[in-house]
């Protein structure tokens, strides 16, 4: 399904996702079947689905740690299966793991690190992790350890985390996950300020809730595929029509 | 290049950030090798009055080179299967598959603390052995430095294989600890091979442990020069360096391709 809300602004061309007839098997069992998708630059697309449908399948094949069975995945052009370094200089990834973070290192210290990774000097990463702490309230804790710090923060930690080296493409699983009223406000904010900036964004989450209304475009996956809104197995709240 | 040794100069410092919240583990492991090197002392006074090993000085000075050089081979292989493992364990492993970094990178910012420790804990060791017995020799330090960066270079290409074994079938810790105490007892860590039975022969020419601590020795307790070395030991060093460089760097750049395809990355 897919529902247009804003228009779409492309920086250049190709740029963005773009997942063509994507097959992914796991222990014989399809998780995702002939699967389209665009996200183009600019652009804060949400994938919603019931646990199992495939959605987390789809967002690891963008950031290169899947590989598809059968079809294509680009970022901003390049194919994830044949050009993966160049898709890894694009992506910034979030996946639901919150031991994706080192825990005996400071939450600041984990976005140095990663920083670094992504290629930034040391003075860039302490002025990029410095502004993402401000933008996602995150300063006040930054220097404890990960490990005593809260599900929401650690959440936001890792969304942070995925902003570094300002990333073309954006793959967020469940970025609200966790999070309190306050931290949905900022973390929507956050996001939707990514896309403003030229990312495509990319989120995926089994409910719409707040997601639902900060959306450029909304898809739903079903059986391994994007089922066009007004298909018989569309179900639940993605009931509204499009807008023009 | 560069982004290379960068890379594994932030995995590193990260490492050293990890592992100084562990402070009592360091000084544990000083005790460890002074109890260690006690121990092996007192050995040398029991076993070192044969021709096979000499005097107990000489039977000393030799099993103090081989246990601290064994040990720094035996981080530069084990710990990037092992520490590939803890971060597949604790979940750190997929998101650095996302992060532009080679795995070539990876595998050495994986070791470069290890490594780092073992040297420095050897160096700790040596001068712990001093007043035990370990001196009256003159080491040709040249000699030193050249075996002990080519050794490590040769170890840290098995380790790639080990990490790729973690990356391919999430186990392999267990396959290089097997490796590593065949090269240990085959290559004369602790007494000289010749005492070893004619059927595991092969297992010594095999080795290159057995040519490292050769090197080894001769370049710290007979002060043997770059060039003598390099025309015996540390040249079949060499060779296996031309064989295991780029064999590891191949095995870890496939085991990364295959965990891609296979979506290993993110199970453990």
């Amino acid at each position: 399904m897919r529902i247009i809300r804003r228009s779409s602004t492309r920086s250049r061309e190709p740029s963005g996702l773009k997942a063509r007839q994507l097959t992914r098997c796991f222990s014989g069992r399809t998780i995702l079947d002939g699967t389209d998708l665009d996200v183009d630059s600019g652009v804060l697309a949400v994938l919603e689905g019931p646990n199992g449908a495939g959605k987390t399948t789809l967002l690891r094949i963008f950031a290169t740690v899947v590989q598809p069975d059968d079809g294509t995945a680009s970022v901003d052009g390049y194919d994830v299966a044949r050009e993966g370094a160049h898709v890894r200089e694009r992506i910034g990834a979030a996946f639901v793991n919150e031991r994706s973070l080192y825990w005996r290192l400071t939450g600041r210290e984990n976005l140095r690190l990663f920083a670094r990774t992504r290629g930034l000097s040391s003075r860039d990463a302490r002025s990029q992790v410095d502004s993402l702490l401000e933008e996602l309230d995150l300063q006040a804790i930054s220097r404890r350890w990960v490990a005593d710090l809260s599900a929401g923060q650690r959440q936001r930690l890792i969304i942070a985390r995925a902003s570094l080296g300002a990333p073309t493409c954006m793959l967020i699983d469940e970025p609200l996950r966790g999070l309190d009223e306050v931290g949905i406000e900022t973390m929507l904010s956050f996001l939707r300020s990514r896309a403003i900036s030229g990312a495509a964004v990319l989120i995926v989450a089994p409910k719409l809730d707040e997601l639902r209304g900060e959306a450029d475009v909304l898809y739903r996956l079903r059986d391994g595929r994007i089922h066009p809104w007004s298909s018989p197995e569309m179900v639940g709240p993605l009931t509204d029509q499009p807008q023009p | 290049m560069m982004r290379t040794f960068e890379i594994v100069r932030i995995f590193a410092l990260k490492d050293l950030r990890i592992a100084l919240t562990y402070r009592l583990s360091f000084v544990l492991g000083l005790f460890t090798a002074f109890y260690g090197m006690l121990s092996f002392f007192f050995i040398s006074r029991v076993v070192g009055h044969s021709a096979t090993v000499g005097t107990p000085e000489e039977y000393f000075q030799f099993i103090v080179v081989g246990v601290t050089l064994g040990n720094v081979l035996r981080a530069a292989v084990m710990t990037a299967a092992s520490n590939a493992r803890s971060d597949q364990l604790e979940g750190t492993l997929e998101i650095l598959a996302t992060q532009p970094i080679s795995p070539v990178a990876l595998a050495l910012g994986w070791s470069a603390l290890p490594v780092i420790e073992a040297i420095l804990e050897g160096a700790v060791t040596m001068l712990i052995a001093v007043p035990l017995g370990f001196s009256g020799f003159t080491p040709d330090w040249l000699s030193v430095a050249l075996v002990l960066i080519i050794s490590i270079v040769v170890f840290l290409a098995i380790g790639f294989i080990g990490a790729a074994f973690v990356l391919a079938i999430q186990q392999g810790t267990g396959v290089m600890g097997v490796i590593v105490a065949t090269m240990s007892l085959a290559g004369g860590t602790i007494f000289p091979t010749s005492v070893l039975p004619e059927s595991l022969h092969f297992l010594t020419v095999i080795s290159p442990l057995t040519y490292t601590l050769r090197a080894m020795r001769g370049a710290m307790l007979e002060g043997q020069s770059p060039e003598h070395l390099l025309s015996t030991s540390l040249g079949v060093v060499l060779i296996y360096a031309a064989i295991a460089i780029p064999l590891g760097t191949i095995t870890l750049s496939m085991s990364f391709r295959f965990a891609r395809s296979r979506g290993y990355l993110s199970r453990f």
